[in-house]
């Protein structure tokens, strides 16, 4: 009975196989013109929960949101400045408090309902109610008194305070436009109908999403009908996956595996400056370690290129401050302030640091912390350089909610940790204000904070600027974080792919993407 | 029989109430919350935090959160995910084809590599093809999954065109997670197998049977094997109900959709809901896989079957 059962089977599989086999394309015969795939295919690494934006932030959520979704206002990462999305034009009141934006006439939701200034409206209503629980999209529409609808294409955003950076904020597209109607009906998948250049079509939590074209799409037409994205979260699989030809892009390869697909005349490896800083944060509570002297002496003492090669397989760029290379009022030109860069590493003015802190000789014993394989590698490295100093190491691994519960809770010593950095210069106040969970140093320095206010609501653009140096020059000079190095973000995909916009925040753009036959 | 199945069946309801008991109570003794995983995420304010808590009710006790959870499970309610806030049940009931599918296909590569192994074994017991057998099937065992999976793909997958490297998509793309799954159950079969065979093989109706005239063959499937039956689908009934758990190691390289790697997802964000609701999922599947393979053993041996009968006659 056993054997017949197994038999059977046996032969079920080898039918399907043979069906699997015949289901193979027939190739068409080679043509002068170039002839694309209707879809393509995209292996993603990190899962995805929800296709409503206001729910989510993540970069991965993001890049969905911004092919199903329009913001009124675009960020362009390559120039670091905003372009008009649903709104042509927009106006600012003097005290950054009332905006006022002119509305497209010409764009409809993928249900057919036309954009209307009541559907910007409605999104904030919806979102600062029940439509989200993310506390970084509450906390944003929050900072809106009200939203008047003048008419069908004008709408007035009055903020409670004035923030001359709200338009960076905004323009993410967490903040894309919903439709009334579409919500109202249906308050899960509502949330899901845009205006964007592609159509949520199917969405399998951890397993795969599939967009359709919106043939009614008021920009530029995507030249794909179909794009899915496969979630694979295993890397190696992944490139597997894309050498097969299962898939067409392979986001965010190992990077030791870079050297493969170099080898591979198939397939183009690209790899972007990354715009995620991993940084060292000191806890300021633990007396010890609230002395800038030794943090100073750590920060020299410690060989960026050297976890980069160790800990990330050399691929990444050293970070010499904690403010972006790319956001706003960024400033580097130590030596013209009379400061000395972190890096290359110093061993001579680290213990120069050292000979002022509280511990002149070392001896002391700091508890560093992580929650991921690759920072452990990090802090290893870190381990070692510090013997320089005489300074022990003790590693600490956690897993995330651990991590973080820790965190808040103040208990620990030392963190390594990433955050994803942004264009908007004020956006930097979450890691050196108090009152913010990113704060992981808890620093507090009233002077910053003082800084911070004023750049908040100035408009002379290099006054603003010096605001923001003036917050560098004194988080150089106190380190309460050391900025390490900034991940590089890789994507390997198929020769025949093009039309894909790869960029460093990883939030890649695919509106336009193509794969050859 | 009919009644034997119900009482077991109800038997499940007090072993349910421990699990769950048991996950909320080390759930709660894990570092972090649901909150602490949503901040790792986004920047928050304490205020924020403390109205995320609220929420959630995190700011009453373990025993509280407990029995709302209990109040619900009662009326078939198994809650919703702190994350996706979708329905466990559903969640758990999109991942459950794939599981099964994987899980039936593991045993069926387990079963026809070790059981041949087995019997082979234990008619050639102590001899060098012994010993060569027992090896193989250990290799099986101590081949890490992760090392054998991501060899299978780059070796298999990446030459033969139908085979996928990944994913749930169509029969074929059970192929390879099933080698790796199977592989490693095969030395507990085998060597189950083997020793019950062993038993077996020296009963002296098997002599009979020899001494009829019938092959060897014969005598060892047809006569040896069946008598040797019941440990071996004790052992594969077992390990079936544990795949039904799902296996994480295979599912993330394989980016398989089952339940194993949503059930480590929701540890890792401290989806509370999600782990309660899916463990008691899935000790509900392991006590029905279990009773399965105990009604089964009737089928196979008439004197169990004899058994439940005589029992009905004597409560006449």
């Amino acid at each position: 009975m056993k054997k017949l059962i197994s038999l059977l089977l046996v032969l079920a599989l080898a039918v399907s196989f043979c069906f699997a086999n015949g289901a193979s394309e027939g190739k068409a015969a080679p043509v002068a013109q170039v002839e694309y795939k209707d879809t393509a295919v995209i292996g993603f690494q990190t899962k995805t929960s929800s296709i409503s934006p206001p729910t989510q932030t993540s970069v991965m959520h993001r890049l969905f949101f911004n092919l199903t979704h329009d913001t009124l206002v675009d960020y362009d990462e390559e120039t670091s400045s905003l372009k008009p999305g649903l709104a042509k034009s927009w106006t600012v009141s003097d005290d950054f408090k009332v905006w006022t934006f002119v509305l497209r006439d010409d764009v409809y939701f993928h249900n057919g309902e036309k954009f209307t200034a009541d559907d910007v409206l409605f999104t904030w209503e919806f979102a600062k109610d029940d439509g989200s629980t993310n506390a970084t999209v509450k906390t944003t529409y929050n900072k809106i008194e009200a939203i008047k609808v003048i008419d069908d294409t004008t709408v007035e955003i009055t903020l409670k305070n004035g923030d001359i950076d709200f338009l960076y904020t905004y323009s993410n597209e967490s903040y894309s436009v919903l439709n009334r109607e579409a919500v109202t009906a249906d308050a899960a998948k509502g949330p899901g109908i845009g205006t964007g250049p592609y159509m949520n079509d199917e969405f399998v939590v951890s397993d795969h999403t599939t967009l359709q074209r919106n043939e009614k799409y008021w920009g530029e037409l995507p030249p794909t009908k179909t794009l899915e994205f496969r979630f694979i979260s295993d890397a190696t699989t992944r490139l597997a996956a894309l050498e097969a030809g299962e898939i067409d892009v392979c986001q965010g390869p190992n990077n030791t595996e870079h050297n493969i697909i170099r080898a591979n005349d198939d397939l183009i490896l690209y790899v972007c400056p990354g715009m995620n800083l991993t940084f060292l944060a000191f806890n300021s509570e633990v007396p010890a370690l609230n002395d800038p002297n030794l943090r100073l002496a750590i920060a020299y003492a410690i060989n960026d290129q050297e976890i980069i090669d160790g800990a990330a397989s050399g691929v990444g760029s050293v970070s010499d401050g904690m403010w972006g290379f790319f956001t706003y009022g960024y400033y580097d030109d130590w030596a013209g302030a009379g400061l000395a860069s972190y890096q290359p590493q110093n061993i001579e003015k680290a213990k120069e640091y050292l000979a002022k802190s509280n511990y002149p000789n070392g001896g002391l014993t700091i508890r560093m912390t992580c929650n991921s394989a690759w920072t452990v590698g990090a802090l290893q490295i870190i381990q070692a350089q510090l013997k320089a100093l005489n300074i022990t190491v003790e590693v600490q691994q956690l897993d995330s909610a651990g991590f973080t519960s820790m965190t808040k809770a103040k208990e620990h010593e030392v963190v390594i940790q990433s955050a994803a950095l942004t264009g908007a210069g004020g956006d930097m106040a979450k890691f050196f204000t108090a009152g913010n969970t990113a704060n992981t140093a808890t620093y507090n320095n009233e002077k910053v904070t003082e800084l911070f206010k004023l750049a908040g609501v100035e408009k002379d653009e290099a006054k603003r600027k010096d605001y923001y140096k003036q917050i560098q020059l004194i988080i150089h000079e106190e380190a309460p974080y050391i900025p390490l190095y900034y991940a590089g973000t890789g994507v390997a995909y198929s020769k025949k792919v093009s039309g894909a916009v790869w960029n460093g925040s990883g939030k890649f753009d695919y509106s336009q993407v193509k794969v050859e036959k | 029989m009919l009644r034997y199945a119900i009482k077991r069946l109800l038997l499940m309801i007090p072993v349910i109430i421990g699990v769950s008991f048991l996950i909320f109570f080390i759930m709660d003794l894990a570092p972090g919350n649901i909150i602490d995983t949503k901040i790792a995420e986004e920047n928050m304010t304490d205020e924020e935090a403390e109205m995320l808590r609220e929420q959630y009710n995190l700011n009453g006790s373990m025993i509280s959160r407990y029995f709302k959870y209990m109040g619900g499970l009662v009326r078939g309610d198994l809650g919703k995910s702190y994350i996706t806030g979708k329905p466990v049940l559903e969640s758990y009931l999109e991942k459950l084809p794939a599981t099964i599918v994987l899980a039936a296909a593991s045993i069926l590569v387990s079963v026809i590599i070790s059981i041949p192994l087995g019997i082979y074994s234990a008619i050639k017991r102590g001899t060098f093809q012994d010993n060569t057998c027992m090896v193989l099937s250990f290799l099986g065992l101590s081949i890490p999954n992760f090392w054998l999976g991501l060899m299978l793909i780059i070796t298999i997958a990446l030459n033969v065109k139908w085979i996928p490297t990944s994913g749930f998509r169509g029969i074929a793309s059970v192929i390879l997670p099933a080698i790796t799954v199977g592989t490693g159950l095969t030395a507990t079969l085998a060597r189950t197998t083997r020793s019950s065979m062993l038993d077996v093989l020296n009963q002296d109706y098997l002599r009979t049977e020899r001494a009829k005239g019938n092959s060897e063959f014969r005598v060892v499937m047809r006569y040896a094997l069946v008598n040797a039956l019941i440990p071996i689908i004790t052992i594969a009934g077992g390990q079936f109900a544990a795949c039904l758990g799902g296996s994480v190691l295979t599912e993330t390289i394989f980016a398989w959709p089952g339940v194993g790697r949503l059930i480590i997802d929701s540890v890792n964000s401290r989806d509370v809901p999600m782990v309660v609701g899916c463990i008691i999922m899935k000790s509900f599947s392991i006590g029905l896989v279990v009773l399965c393979v105990d009604l089964l053993y009737a089928v196979i041996d008439p004197r169990i079957k004899a058994m439940y009968a005589r029992g009905r006659r004597r409560r006449k």
